[in-house]
């Protein structure tokens, strides 16, 4: 079985626009796509922006863009949604809650199996934030999260973080076993455990090593089988850089060793800065790292 | 004047019963025509053994004595099924005087591996992977239809029509499927825009967002008045050949099972009435 190879195109998207977005990707080889949500446009409150339109014609604009994916062979596996985490402000997290309801939809008018959310981050709050109230927002916004994801028919995921930059520690998510604890409270839940699942973030993953997480590899054999969707990207542990598999500082063999333990069998979908080498280089950095990804798969799995 | 007919799927009805016994419940509830479902057939049934045609032939004597033609059926598998069955189905659908049989177009690129073809492979492919079903059909005097799906190009009446003009044969043609359309977001003024008119139907109801419910019509968010003022504006001269399945399949009773098949009946009448008032 070939496996297939997708590409976040948040940044093709903001630089060349939705449309020539998924068509890039498929030009370079993609299999698959994340899709990404854009704020200000996916944001309900703007009044200009797509999501305050009707349902109708929101259905509409995503509908134009699912035939141009077929017409191109490429599917839309997955999609990003909206914004941060909840940041305990009632009206903010409602509004979030609201869009990622229209997050939920587009994603399964585009075909989108997933829809990838952030838990509530420490950098929206102070470093030693209260412990109970980042688990009951993480547990309320998921929840709601999941309540739209259910309605629609897909899945959301829950991402793995890293450090809080802005603090110099780790994110409050960052720490493994919160972060498991806070994905084991929606399993728990008959009404919503089968719409929900876990992204790993490798990158982020890394990160969090600084703090005395587990390795990147570790965390996907920690969350074993729930491991359905990935973001696949590099650094130096120190900053989020988005980096090409293998050039930065991540086990590449390591990650492959620990998705085979937990029978992963989705994409191999990668999140990338595709501004590393500067801005004119977007589209060649995503078909080096197409490159790249499909030469570590063939080393190890053959020419599939 | 032609005029259309209502015709049913025979997979209304339980799967584990046979082909005769399905046809005369439904000449019981009042249906006169019937879509064979050849891809319900278990691998165990008559149609697999080997005295098939003497199984199709006593099928067409029991029909006839019940007043029922089977006049449409659908296939097994997609354009790719070069199996025995496929050119069974053609010799089948001879015996029983069937017109039309829905292949599915090829919409991937292999059965474990779920990659979408784009446009110019999904024609070449489906061109390709046509024509000789379509040959092996004409000579039993069988017209193959593709199909809108719910996947990849296969989704988009438009390209369906390509399909049709790239193979360019009076035995080939495409059935249009409304439920399928209306769960992917494909509005069904689409029907439009294909540049072959569709032979066939699949008429079902759904809620849109991917839901392929095979509901009874009105049962789901099609408008259905719309669609038959639609259909009076194209050219289409085939019949109204319904494919709700899901609910007589899920009844829990068998009476419960025939008041669904009847409703069906009647909901199809009330169509065909308010398609002939049309001008």
């Amino acid at each position: 079985m070939k496996r297939k190879i997708g590409l976040s195109t948040i940044e093709l998207q903001s630089e060349y626009g939705d449309r020539r977005a998924i068509e890039i990707a498929a030009e370079l080889g993609y299999d698959t796509i994340d899709f990404g949500f854009i704020t200000p446009k996916c944001d309900y409150r703007k009044s200009d922006s797509l999501y305050s339109k009707s349902d109708d014609e929101i259905i509409s604009y995503y509908t134009e863009l699912k035939k141009l994916a077929d017409e191109k062979g490429i599917i839309i596996n997955q999609t990003h949604g909206v914004g941060g985490g909840f940041v305990n402000k009632p009206e903010e997290d409602a509004a979030l809650i609201a869009n990622n309801r229209i997050d939920c939809m587009a994603s399964k008018v585009l075909g989108a199996e997933t829809c990838v959310v952030h838990n509530p981050t420490t950098m929206s709050f102070t470093p030693d934030v209260d412990p109970e109230l980042m688990r009951k927002l993480s547990y309320d916004m998921l929840k709601g999260m999941v309540q739209n994801a259910k309605k629609y028919g897909i899945k959301i995921a829950s991402e793995t973080f890293g450090d809080a930059v802005c603090f110099d520690c780790v994110d409050f998510f960052g720490d493994i076993n919160e972060f498991e604890m806070s994905c084991n409270k929606i399993f728990a839940e008959p009404e919503l455990k089968d719409n929900f699942t876990v992204c790993i973030d490798t990158g982020h993953s890394n990160k969090a090593m600084r703090f005395g997480n587990p390795k990147p590899g570790d965390v996907i054999r920690r969350m074993g089988k729930n491991v359905t969707v990935l973001h696949l990207h590099d650094n130096d542990t120190f900053t989020d850089q988005h980096k090409i598999p293998t050039t930065g500082c991540i086990d590449w063999q390591d990650i492959f060793s620990a998705l085979e333990e937990v029978d992963f069998d989705g994409v191999y979908n990668m999140e990338l800065n595709l501004h590393t080498f500067g801005d004119n280089f977007l589209i060649e950095t995503a078909e080096f790292a197409h490159k790249v990804m499909r030469k570590l798969l063939c080393d190890r799995y053959g020419n599939e | 004047m032609i005029m259309m007919k209502t015709v049913t799927t025979t997979a209304v009805l339980p799967y584990d019963r046979s082909a005769e016994a399905v046809m005369r419940e439904l000449a019981l509830v009042g249906y006169k025509y019937l879509d064979l479902a050849f891809d319900t057939f278990a691998s165990d049934t008559p149609f697999y053994g080997e005295n098939w045609e003497e199984w199709a032939r006593n099928l067409k004597k029991a029909a006839d004595e019940c007043g029922v033609s089977y006049t449409h059926s659908h296939a097994p598998g997609d354009a790719s099924n070069r199996s025995e069955a496929i050119f069974r189905c053609f010799k089948v659908c001879e015996i029983l005087g069937i017109r039309y049989i829905v292949v599915h177009p090829i919409f991937k690129n292999s059965e474990n591996n779920i990659i979408y073809i784009n446009k110019d492979e999904f024609l070449e492919l489906n061109v390709k992977a046509v024509l000789p079903l379509v040959k092996a059909a004409e000579a039993h005097g069988v017209t193959v239809l593709t199909e809108n799906l719910l996947w990849g190009c296969s989704l988009y009446p438009e390209i369906i029509g390509e399909l049709v003009d790239a193979v360019d044969s009076k035995s080939f043609g495409w059935c249009f499927d409304t439920g399928h359309a209306n769960a992917c977001g494909i509005s069904i003024e689409d029907v439009k825009k294909s540049s072959a008119v569709p032979l066939s139907l699949h008429v079902q109801d759904n809620h849109g967002l991917f839901r392929d419910e095979h509901l009874l019509p009105g049962d789901g968010n099609i408008d259905w008045q719309h669609f038959m003022r639609l259909l009076k504006d194209t050219d289409y001269k085939g019949d109204l050949v319904l494919e709700a399945h899901h609910q007589s399949l899920e009844a829990k009773t068998e009476s419960e099972r025939t008041n669904i098949l009847s409703d069906l009946l009647n909901r199809a009448g009330n169509m065909l009435n308010y398609y002939s008032l049309l001008k």
